[in-house]
């Protein structure tokens, strides 16, 4: 009884406050009772408009049939009305708007990679919006190369993107050579052409891999890390370190690879195909990995060219664009290889082209042990490379030439210069800015993974937060490499 | 407890008692101190403070005593073993007791040296020494000395 | 000659049933290819007229669950006896019977190759004059800036150093070093193994140098000797 009156009184209530607030204002009624009583009023169709004119972007695609079934649309719209706020007028409204979960992926998470902080805000599972914070390993690199010779230069390239060493020490030797015009003797870049693959697949083996252990398979992973142990050895015997090499020198490579590497290169890759198989044979077919990868993260076409995405991302969705391919460089057009390309641009379809990419690099393994030529490794010019060392302690002028390489170094014509390699992440390139000294007056350096990781908000909204992990994971992340 | 504990009262009675008798008795205190072994007194005569283990001194001139070293700096060498710390032989002793090469008439005015290379690339630099004077001329690199065999006599005369 | 196949990758398979109703939209997902129609050859990809699509690049239309050539009773099978995950099992039953790559250090060590770069020493010749003469070439290629020399004519008259310190705290261990001395005095053994108690004793100093060379020119002289061809 009195339940029945209070109800009464709180309609009565209701119906004497509503016309005072109806009269100007249009309301946006959410209970029934208030829609029973409030005159409706239409509203006037106000789009957002940003300060270019341009209305709010989208993060969704128009509903399809079934309406409105991710948030992400939801807030679309209220985006195309109000753009980033809900109605300002509305004081009441917005105090007791509910915030989303904001959580922070943070630096220290096994599956974030390296150091990434990332800001997720959360409607429930769904991601709203993701904010990567980068920096936290940022080292001054591009500062430090300017006050440092170009043979002083190249271990800060080696320690970039620290899984694939050999190829960011590449992307510097070849924009010096560029700059310096010269051209370094065939059998260096065959070797050169055979360490970048040896160092594809090591950072495939480290990023295929540690995506799968992240998404949750924890086996593969350390298969793939006994095959990199195996690769690693290669690299130490022909530079002396196992990681960070400084074996690819602007001019050449540093030293002749010894004898017996490239036998034992050849026994490694006839048995490495079957490694890949067993791994493939545990995550390619299964459901688990297919449910969790087919249709996440998924990059179309367009956005993958609009948002810079290259390598393995540009390739999942379609466009078939591989530098080695189109712009060769090394030894790349000597041998022979395929590129896979993607369909549907989801996670699967780059794991795929991954699990593709390590059997191409296979076979051009095996074309460039047995095309290898004979023959000199450095440009035998000593104003740029140091001669050997009987030479050295033999003849003044080569004693002269290696002292001058020693200290001051060599000098590099005045010019600009953007060179692009097809890493094994995607595009990396550097752009060096020489004034005619020693020292770099400038290199830029383009890394794929900041690319990747600018258009992680726009992949992942509408996906759940552990596809986060699965984006992060097929987007290649090193943060080496991000942060510089 | 209550007996151990009047037991160990009288023993600590009696520690503190007797140094009393003994100071105000005396007119020579003998000071207890401790040491940490690495004052310049304490270390002057030992083998760690010799420069090196087949030379007393230093073999240059702004090089840092090392018994200086040690004294300066104790807090770097208490709780250490002062022998492991590393004392290479000195190179100055080593190199003086090579004997001269002398070359005899034929091989001319200047001697090549390069360190010993051998097959394995592992000297020095070749410099050409000219040995018109007559005493030892030591390689700038190695610090092996020519001279030539007519100048024998005279180069052992003036090193005895 | 250049065969430029672009391959595609596996056709998407059919949804399982366990698959969400996850997709944003269906409708433009990808850029509709323009080698539908008669591609002209100028109409590349990658601004290379090498990466032209090649006849029959477009993928067939995946089968719809009639027209494909599985059988009910199959995919039903692989459902629900877990086929490939038996397959995944079967190689992981494998990989337990195989030996295991483990090696028991510290009794057992990984391979090691001459030009290993490990910890620095600094040589003598055989008749025991260092071979360090002071010019300095490491301290100006050591990119971390670690080595710290300073020289002074010995009493005998000779150019030697006084001080050289290198902070192998600073070093990145590049071997530039090593490639610079003219006279091999200053090489990175292939020890590794030397880690101290506390961070003074990793500030080296020409003594402590000219002991590792003492104590190691053994292997530093197989080291360098393997490797002076090369070099």
């Amino acid at each position: 009884m009195l339940r029945a009156s209070r109800i009464a009184n709180s309609v009565r209530l209701a119906a004497k406050v509503r016309p005072t607030v109806s009269s100007n204002i249009p309301i946006k009624s959410f209970s029934s009772v208030s829609r029973t009583f409030a005159a409706h009023q239409p509203e006037e169709n106000k789009t957002f408009q940003t300060a270019l004119g341009k209305p709010a972007q989208r993060y969704s695609d128009a509903p399809g049939t079934f309406g409105k079934t991710t948030f992400s649309e939801v807030m679309d719209e209220v985006d195309m009305v109000w753009g980033k706020d809900d109605d300002p007028l509305k004081v009441a409204k917005q105090n007791t708007k509910i915030r989303h979960f904001t959580i922070n992926f943070g630096p220290q998470h096994p599956a974030a990679h390296g150091v990434l902080r990332l800001i997720l805000e959360l409607h429930g599972e769904e991601i709203v919006r993701a904010d990567p914070h980068v920096g936290l390993l940022h080292r001054g690199t591009e500062k430090l190369i300017e006050s440092k010779t170009y043979m002083q230069a190249l271990p800060y390239f080696d320690r970039l993107d620290y899984v694939s060493m050999m190829t960011n020490e590449l992307v510097f030797a070849l924009a010096v050579e560029k700059l310096l015009n010269v051209e370094v003797p065939l059998r260096a870049k065959y070797i050169r052409t055979l360490f970048g693959e040896i160092t594809r697949i090591l950072n495939h083996c480290m990023s295929v891999l540690s995506h799968i252990m992240d998404v949750g398979g924890l086996t593969p992973f350390l298969w793939g890390f006994e095959e990199r142990e195996k690769l690693m050895e290669f690299y130490e015997r022909v530079s002396g370190a196992r990681l960070h090499s400084a074996y690819v020198r602007p001019g050449g490579v540093s030293q002749d690879l010894p004898v017996g590497l490239l036998d034992d290169i050849y026994m490694w890759a006839t048995q490495f195909g079957d490694r890949i198989d067993e791994t493939e044979e545990l995550v390619t077919d299964n459901r688990i990995w297919k449910d969790r990868t087919i249709d996440v993260g998924v990059v179309s076409a367009e956005d993958a060219l609009n948002y810079s995405l290259s390598g393995v991302m540009l390739r999942g969705s379609g466009i078939p664009f591989d530098i080695r391919k189109s712009q060769p460089y090394d030894a790349y057009d000597l041998v022979d290889f395929d590129v896979a390309v993607g369909v549907n641009g989801d996670c699967y379809d780059r794991y795929l082209i991954r699990m593709a990419e390590f059997r191409q690099s296979l076979r051009i393994i095996f074309q460039c042990i047995n095309d290898i030529p004979e023959g000199p490794v450095k440009v035998e010019d000593f104003k740029i490379s140091p001669p050997s060392r009987s030479l050295m302690k033999e003849d003044m002028e080569a004693l002269i030439h290696h002292f001058l390489l020693f200290t001051k170094g060599f000098a590099v014509p005045q010019g600009e210069t953007y060179t692009a390699i097809e890493a094994p992440k995607g595009e990396m390139a550097v752009y060096v800015v020489s004034d005619g000294s020693e020292r770099p007056y400038r290199c830029k350096i383009r890394a794929p993974g900041f690319a990747h990781l600018g258009a992680f908000d726009h992949i992942s909204r509408g996906n759940l937060l552990a596809d986060a992990v699965a984006i992060i994971g097929t987007m290649d992340l090193v943060f080496g490499e991000v942060d510089r | 407890m209550y007996r151990i504990s009047s037991i160990s009262r009288r023993l600590l009675s009696k520690s503190i008692a007797s140094p009393k008798f003994i100071r105000l008795n005396s007119t020579v205190a003998p000071v207890r101190k401790t040491s940490t072994g690495l004052t310049k007194e304490e270390l002057e005569g030992q083998e760690v403070a010799k420069q090196a283990p087949n030379r007393d001194l230093q073999w240059s001139n702004s090089q840092e005593s090392r018994l200086n070293v040690i004294t300066r700096h104790p807090h770097r060498f208490v709780q250490r073993e002062l022998d492991l710390q590393p004392r290479p032989y000195a190179a100055i002793e080593l190199i003086a007791k090579e004997p001269i090469r002398y070359l005899s008439h034929h091989d001319g005015n200047i001697a090549v040296c390069d360190g010993n290379r051998g097959s394995t690339l592992q000297g020095h630099p070749k410099v050409y020494i000219n040995l018109d004077q007559a005493k030892a001329h030591p390689c700038g690199y190695c610090g092996l000395r020519y001279a030539k065999e007519e100048f024998k006599e005279v180069i052992e005369a003036q090193e005895a | 000659m250049l065969r430029q196949i672009i391959t595609a990758s596996v056709p998407k398979q059919s949804l399982s049933i366990g698959a969400s109703t996850r997709l944003l939209s269906t409708g433009s997902r990808l850029m509709k290819p323009a080698a539908t129609a008669d591609v002209p050859q100028y109409l590349t990809t990658g601004g290379s007229t090498q990466s032209v699509w090649p006849k029959g690049f477009r993928l067939a239309k995946p089968k719809t669950w009639e027209e494909g050539s599985e059988s009910a009773l199959s995919k039903a099978t692989k459902f629900f006896f877990l086929s490939e995950i038996a397959r995944g099992m079967y190689i992981c039953m494998e990989m337990y019977f195989r030996a295991p790559y483990t090696i028991y250090y510290p009794f057992e060590k990984g391979p090691i190759s001459p030009r290993f770069r490990g910890e620095h020493a600094l040589r003598r010749y055989p008749s025991g004059e260092e071979r360090c003469i002071a010019c300095k070439l490491c301290e100006a290629i050591c990119p971390a800036q670690a080595i710290t020399i300073e020289a002074e004519e010995r009493i005998d008259g000779s150019r030697r150093t006084y001080k050289y310190d290198i902070d192998m705290t600073k070093c990145i261990y590049c071997g530039y070093c090593q490639e610079s001395c003219p006279v091999d005095a200053i090489v990175e053994s292939p020890n590794v193994e030397y880690t101290t108690a506390t961070r003074e004793e990793l500030l080296y100093n020409k003594e402590k140098l000219l002991e590792n060379g003492d104590k190691w020119e053994q292997e530093l002289q197989y080291c360098i000797d393997a490797d002076a061809p090369y070099r």
